[in-house]
């Protein structure tokens, strides 16, 4: 217990080296930069392979200080409090083990211990902590770099128990101890006093002690690191805000991106622009109120309550100072529900309570129009979100007793309180709002989303749970609309399946299930599912509109998950367009041609050929298809019937596609077409592009390269027009810019080309061989074709040669 | 022989001019040697940047004259020299005195301000004293283009004393060094070692450099960014990259362009083939200041992702320290730092999109470094996302294979569980990312949310629940009291649910707080843990009672699971048996995954022994302790 840890650090990184792990030493370096210094993602990206690394090489003082100084970030940058402690007890304990105690970082474990008490409940757990700490620092010698950091968390407990003076103390005399004993005070103990100062109202001694401690530290010849610099303008601009200086704390102040970006900078930030409202200085607006709920929900999540009561209490003297009364209320609500996580609740239960009793102090707005219009009203009038808010309230208020027309406010207030950032309260208030009204199918729908919406599967677990009782079809399609969100197509079908059981009518519900099955490549099934919508459905409202081009570019998306089952309006019970396209889609992948051709003459589409296979030549258009790597390729492509078309390119083996191969695509555009005011270039280049859906039929081509020298226009405009008639196709990949070296001028280069041809199925290998020895015979430079010439058995070394000559 | 410049002489010797170098250079020396200067190698890159601006000189003097520039750098081993000679403007004797013998007033200086010239390298007027530090002795043999037919020879012992003696002219104005090595410094005296040398620190300079008798100069690779290169500009840039970079071939190579009102720095990076075994970074960045070599490993101006970029690149407005050998941080560092970051960006863009054989190379080679760098740039992220390969259980694959290949969801093990997820996905064949390999979850995260796609982390409580869906209906309570009696061991939770692959009839998952209890809860812990803290964990842990230390979820989806349900139901007598099978095989399975084995492994063994007897007996014959009747139970479930 008596090594420094440095040294550790160093010689650890020394014997990793030598012993070949190089990745492992590196990331004993950079581990603690990047957790100190806030980079978040590269500490995720490092992290995990190097305690893996550290356990399978059997090195627990390494997993020790790797797991330490992720914690100081989770704790210290992100504030996290609850959610790791389960991870910080098991550290503690892993870190006193046999094989570990001795490690230097132990003693900084037991500091992560308490600092995590101190991000749950600071205040509340101020005896164990000083405790805790306490402990260790009466084991360790004041030489020693901890010392450093145990005595701030001491004074930091000090100070949550209410004792500022007594915490200044405390580390003045610590700075004494490591003094006498050599040890260097570093910067953050400087930047703690600080915050001690803050505390004592001595602002100008702040700004006094920051330049000194910072002259102090670049005399030593050290920079200040990116963390050292927020924390050293953020602790000036609230010094300054203090003392009045609005203007110089302004400049200083760092941005608001960056407190988004570091979580440790957002109470100091809080306040700091509490005092800068407080001065006229900085404008207390509802965008002020979303950001700082936002975080909020944050320190909500992570389990850092008093932290979030705090924050929350902040929030709620903004709302306060600008009449925000539902937030103000919404943020008392919060604060009581947090209380209740608090191990200690002196002082703020009371603050809690002013923040209640002033929000309701503040004055109600007058209701525009009686509350069942103000849903209207509001759709029509531009209200800020605030206003909209409290208008809602009353209503709401108003109702009191009467289920009709109060779900439809509380759902509309929800949705107002998740855009000014209080997404839980959103979610509380729907699921009270359903206790009351558990009928309500629009309310049980819209929670539904929110949560879907919010990822929170426990919560839509337990409402479908709940509504499995009374409506076992909404939990279903709650299920199946989750499954859906997730991507897990097979759980969407089976709970579709179980709502079409209960209720043969339903038509939405065929919509999503369709959509699954097709997702799934089922697709008798898909249009098995829209041919019994067709038969359940009202007839297509209007009649057939336009041409089938038109038709085929007006196609939107799927518009089973935006119209709710059983909404209001209707629009989902007559037969829509999407739907006659995806029974189009599904048939044309089935070769079902009469369906297609009886769908495609509902939407108005004229086919050249009255009967069979549809086969037709409309237009070109680009087929969105996925590579073998999950990147996309947009093919050019004709269009052969309503959601078929026909591959033009030849193909390398990065695709499973190939030329004259007809897909089957969802004919709904992924791109725009082009503004009207668009430049003409554009408007002229643009071709609708579309997803392909699967493969119907492949012509079986395979594709070989060539590569040489350009021939010119001429020569080359007759080698495509030959190939073509002998059932070949050839597509050229390189343009312009591709130039050969010239064998003949020492340096300069050649036009070159760079193309794939695609040989027939009923050709072999050697007869393409052959063919294009023919068609390229008389060409000033030859061409190289190796992978055909190999597959045909023929001589490489002719191919090899060209490769060389001219450095393909 | 002396005129014109009197420097101080304290005791001049009579018979010839030995005279005091104005300062203490013993000291100076010493500290050039030791300190300033890392490397011996700086002196002669010292020495052909005064031949260098020696011919500026005489350019700007003689612009007219019969002038050919050239230097020449010559080695003899068994003499120990090393020999600069240029045929630039020579010095006269008042010269040699001056510049020469005075530290700190370097004419090269004095020139610079006066004419504002930019070519003129030397700065700080002590190149030539470092000579000193890796000789024992120095002559320079010298004829001035303004005397052309006067020759002087300085010659010098450690620098604090010199003559200056006539000699005859040199055939052509211009200047020879000569070095007589210190015994230590003797490796420089071989001119393979200065080609190579040489071939970096001169690569910018417009005057050729030859070492020994060589007719091709070190310095004749095409600047792809000086000349207006011929033909093709990346061939050219390859070349110039391949002749540059030592380590590695380079892969691709692409252009660094000045930005207005950012940098003036301009040159040249490229993409390195291979790595160094284990370390990857392998940055490699070499900074000129007016065409000579300023910082050979500036590696802190590239991005600290790109361990795979190698490069040059030169700039006017870089300031060099002290020592000439690193560059001072300042706003024109930092401006630089970025547009390189940004050069490598649209590098690597250009690179994927014209040439994609190359483009292929580097993500087979720098796949791993590419993931952690798409972390760090969202341009490189949306770049990389679809091309660069992840490490999965099935070898490297795409994010996008990934997710084909898992129906739609990205699986990633964060190799901290049981192995009981892993082993879940190995029977269904499904890759996994391996979430222990440097940057594959972080950057995962991203990719699921750039492409919409869902990520399930085995390994995390939030996976796990992702793995076990809840049955269709709700088993009856007696039935799952008495799957949980035929199946489960104290402290396991039996969970009916339904899992993939449907012929996996049930899994034992470890409650990672369970055990988290039983270790803070044991008396060791008292011994080893500070008794305060002890204290406060213990608090923690009782807050779960522990009771559960593992849960068993039983697959409904599985055709053994459905028909011993089946079996139970109609009263079968064989449905102990089965049960008895089941519990067998989940122990086996338990011990052969890496988590802590609970179950009796030997026990297990002996009761698949008794279920195949009890299966081949004419009359099966229950387990002792599993109850087979539906109706056992029923009293109190």
């Amino acid at each position: 217990m008596t090594t420094d840890i440095w040294a550790w650090v160093r010689d650890a990184h020394r014997q990793l080296v030598e012993s070949g792990h190089h990745r492992l030493a590196d990331a004993i370096i950079e581990l603690p930069e990047h957790a100190t210094e806030g980079h978040n993602e590269q500490l995720d990206a490092l992290y995990p392979e190097a305690v893996a690394a550290a356990r399978s090489l059997g090195l627990p003082w390494v997993e020790v200080y790797l797991r330490h100084w992720r914690m100081q970030n989770l704790l210290n940058k992100r504030q996290q409090g609850e959610a790791v402690m389960s991870e910080v007890v098991d550290l503690l304990e892993f870190a006193h083990r046999e094989e570990t105690a001795g490690c230097p970082q132990s003693v900084c474990v037991v500091q992560d211990f308490a600092i995590c008490h101190a991000r749950v409940d600071g205040p509340g757990y101020v005896a164990e902590r000083l405790e805790v700490v306490g402990e260790t620092l009466d084991r360790i010698d004041p030489g020693r770099a901890c010392y450093d950091c145990l005595s701030r968390e001491y004074s930091d407990a000090l100070e949550d128990d209410g004792r500022p003076a007594e915490a200044l103390d405390h580390l003045d005399t610590a700075a004494n101890r490591m003094r006498t004993a050599g040890q260097r005070v570093s910067l953050r103990f400087h930047q703690a006093r600080a915050g001690t100062l803050h505390l004592l109202g001595r602002h100008e001694e702040v700004l006094e002690l920051l330049e000194t401690a910072e002259r102090a530290e670049q005399a030593q010849g050290h920079q200040l690191d990116e963390r050292d610099q927020r924390w050293g303008a953020l602790l000036r601009a609230r010094a300054l805000a203090a003392l009045g200086r609005t203007e110089e704390s302004l400049a200083l102040l760092p941005s608001r991106s960056e407190a988004e970006q570091h979580a440790d900078l957002r109470p100091t930030w809080t306040q700091t622009v509490e005092l800068l409202v407080a001065a006229g200085a900085w404008e207390n607006d509802a965008e002020l109120g979303a950001v700082l709920a936002g975080w909020v929900g944050y320190l909500d999540t992570v389990g850092a309550h008093r932290p979030c009561v705090d924050l929350l209490l902040a929030a709620g003297r903004l709302a306060l100072a600008r009449g925000a009364r539902t937030v103000a209320l919404t943020l008392a609500a919060t604060g009581e529900r947090k209380l209740t996580r608090l191990r200690r609740t002196d002082g703020v239960s009371q603050e809690v309570a002013a923040l209640r009793a002033a929000a309701e102090a503040l004055p109600e707005p007058e209701l525009p129009v009686p509350p069942g219009e103000l849903a209207a009203h509001l759709a029509e009038v531009q209200v800020p979100y605030e206003t909209g808010a409290d208008l809602l309230s009353v209503a709401l208020d108003r109702y009191r007793g009467e289920q009709a027309g109060a779900t439809g406010l509380a759902v509309l207030l929800a949705t107002v309180l998740g855009g000014l950032g209080h997404a839980r309260a959103a979610a509380d208030l729907l699921w009270q709002r359903l206790e009351a009204d558990p009928e309500d199918q629009e309310l049980a729908g819209t929670l539904g989303e929110m949560l879907i919406e919010a990822r929170d599967a426990e919560g839509i677990r337990r409402l479908a749970d709940r509504t499995a009782a009374t409506a076992p079809a909404d939990a279903h399609w709650i299920r199946a609309r989750w499954a859906a969100a997730e991507g897990r197509w097979a759980e969407t079908l089976e709970q579709c399946e179980a709502i079409l059981a209960l209720d043969d009518e339903v038509l939405n519900t065929r919509r999503l299930a369709a959509r699954a099955a097709t997702e799934l490549g089922d697709h008798a099934t898909a249009q098995r599912l829209y041919q019994e919508l067709l038969e359940r459905a009202l007839p297509a409202g209007g009649g057939p509109e336009g041409g089938s081009e038109d038709a085929a570019e007006e196609a939107s998306e799927d518009a089973s998950e935006d119209a709710a089952e059983d909404g209001s309006e209707d629009g989902h019970r007559t037969v829509q367009e999407p739907d006659l396209w995806h029974l189009i889609t599904a048939a044309s992948a089935n070769r079902d041609w009469a369906a297609v051709r009886s769908a495609g003459t509902l939407l108005g589409i004229e086919f050249d050929e009255p009967e069979g296979p549809v086969d037709e030549e409309w237009q070109l258009i680009t087929v969105r298809a996925a590579r073998t790597n999950g990147a996309t390729a947009d093919l050019p492509a004709v269009r052969t019937g309503p959601a078929t078309a026909r591959i033009l390119p030849v193909l390398g083996d990065d695709l499973t596609l190939n030329h004259g191969d007809v897909v089957v695509f969802a004919p709904a555009l992924l791109e725009r077409p082009p503004a009207e005011d668009a430049p003409e270039e554009e408007q002229r280049h643009w071709r609708p592009v579309f997803e392909m859906l699967t493969l119907l039929d492949p012509a079986g081509y395979t594709t070989y390269w060539i590569d040489g020298g350009w021939p010119g226009d001429e020569r080359w405009g007759t080698l495509r027009e030959e190939l073509q008639e002998a059932g070949y196709a050839v597509w050229a990949y390189s343009g312009d810019q591709y130039r050969i070296t010239d064998p003949a001028e020492d340096g300069d280069t050649l036009p070159g080309i760079y193309a794939a041809l695609g040989v027939p199925p009923t050709a072999s290998a050697a007869e393409a061989d052959a063919l294009l020895h023919r068609l390229t015979s008389g060409w000033p430079h030859p061409l190289a074709w190796p992978a055909l010439a190999e597959a045909a058995g023929a001589d490489l070394a002719r191919h090899e040669e060209i490769v060389e000559r001219y450095g393909l | 022989m002396s005129e014109g410049v009197q420097p101080v002489q304290p005791e001049p010797t009579p018979a010839e001019e030995l005279r005091t170098t104005e300062v203490d250079l013993g000291g100076l020396v010493n500290v050039l040697a030791t300190h300033l200067y890392s490397t011996p190698l700086v002196a002669l890159r010292e020495l052909v940047q005064n031949a260098h601006d020696s011919h500026t000189r005489r350019l700007l003097e003689d612009p007219d004259g019969d002038h050919r520039p050239q230097i020449r750098v010559r080695a003899d081993a068994a003499r120990r020299t090393v020999s600069i000679e240029d045929t630039g403007a020579g010095l006269t004797e008042p010269e040699i005195h001056s510049y020469l013998a005075t530290v700190g007033t370097g004419y090269t200086r004095m020139l610079r301000e006066l004419t504002g010239n930019q070519e003129l390298i030397g700065a700080f007027g002590l190149g030539f004293l470092s000579a000193f530090s890796v000789s024992d002795e120095v002559t320079v043999t010298t004829t001035s283009h303004r005397e052309p037919q006067l020759g002087h020879r300085y010659r010098s012992r450690g620098g604090e004393q010199y003559r200056v003696e006539p000699v005859p002219a040199r055939p052509r104005p211009g200047t020879v060094v000569e070095l007589a090595l210190k015994a230590e410094h003797s490796h420089l005296a071989d001119e393979d070692n200065l080609r190579d040398v040489l071939g970096r620190y001169c690569v910018l300079l417009p005057i050729p450099v030859y070492v020994g008798e060589d007719e091709q100069p070190v310095n004749s690779v095409e600047v792809p960014w000086r000349q207006q290169v011929e033909g093709d500009q990346h061939a050219a840039r390859m070349r110039f990259a391949t002749a540059f970079g030592r380590r590695f071939e380079p892969l691709t190579a692409f252009p660094v362009h000045p930005v207005d009102g950012a940098t003036d720095a301009i040159g040249l990076l490229w993409v390195q083939d291979g790595g160094t075994y284990g370390s990857s970074d392998n940055r490699d960045l070499a900074v000129y200041l007016r065409g000579m070599l300023l910082a050979e490993d500036a590696r802190d101006l590239l991005p600290g992702w790109a361990g795979f970029i190698g490069g040059v690149v030169e700039s006017s407005r870089l300031t060099p320290t002290a020592s000439r050998e690193d560059l001072q941080r300042d706003e024109h560092y930092r401006a630089l730092q970025k547009a390189l970051t940004d050069a490598i960006v649209d590098g690597l863009y250009e690179t994927a999109r014209l040439r994609p054989a190359a483009w292929r190379r580097i993500l087979t080679r720098h796949g791993q470094d590419l993931l952690g760098a798409a972390l760090c740039d969202d341009r490189l992220f949306t770049l990389l996302a679809d091309d660069v390969p992840v490490p999965t259980s099935q070898g490297d694959l795409t994010a996008g294979a990934l997710r084909a290949a898992g129906g739609g969801a990205v699986h990633v093990a964060l190799g901290s569980g049981g192995g009981f997820e892993e082993m879940l996905y190995r029977a269904m064949r499904v890759p996994i990312a391996r979430g222990d390999r440097y940057a594959v979850l972080p950057f995962l995260r991203r990719y699921a949310q750039l492409r919409g796609c869902r990520l399930v982390e085995l390994g995390s409580e939030q996976g796990n629940r992702e793995l076990f869906r809840d049955p269709e209906r709700p088993l009856p309570q007696e039935e799952s009291a008495w799957l949980a009696g035929a199946l489960a061991d104290p402290g396991e939770q039996l969970v009916p649910a339904r899992f993939d692959p449907p012929g996996l009839p049930l899994v034992l998952v470890p409650d990672r707080e369970a055990e988290l209890k039983a270790r803070i809860e044991d008396d060791q812990a008292d011994a080893r843990i500070p008794s305060a803290a002890l204290r406060l964990a213990r608090a923690f842990t009782a807050r779960t009672d522990g009771e559960v230390k593992a849960r068993l979820y039983l697959n409904l989806a599985c055709p053994a699971v459905q028909d011993l349900l089946t079996a139970y139901r109609t009263g079968h007598t064989g449905s102990a048996t089965a049960a008895g099978l089941l519990r067998s095989l989940k122990v086996i399975m338990a011990a052969a995954s890496s988590g802590p084995a609970e179950g009796d492994l030997t026990a297990a063994l002996s009761g698949v022994g008794t279920a195949v007897s009890a299966l081949t007996a004419a009359v099966p014959a229950g387990l002792p302790d599993v109850p087979d009747s539906p109706g056992f139970l029923s009293g109190e479930a």
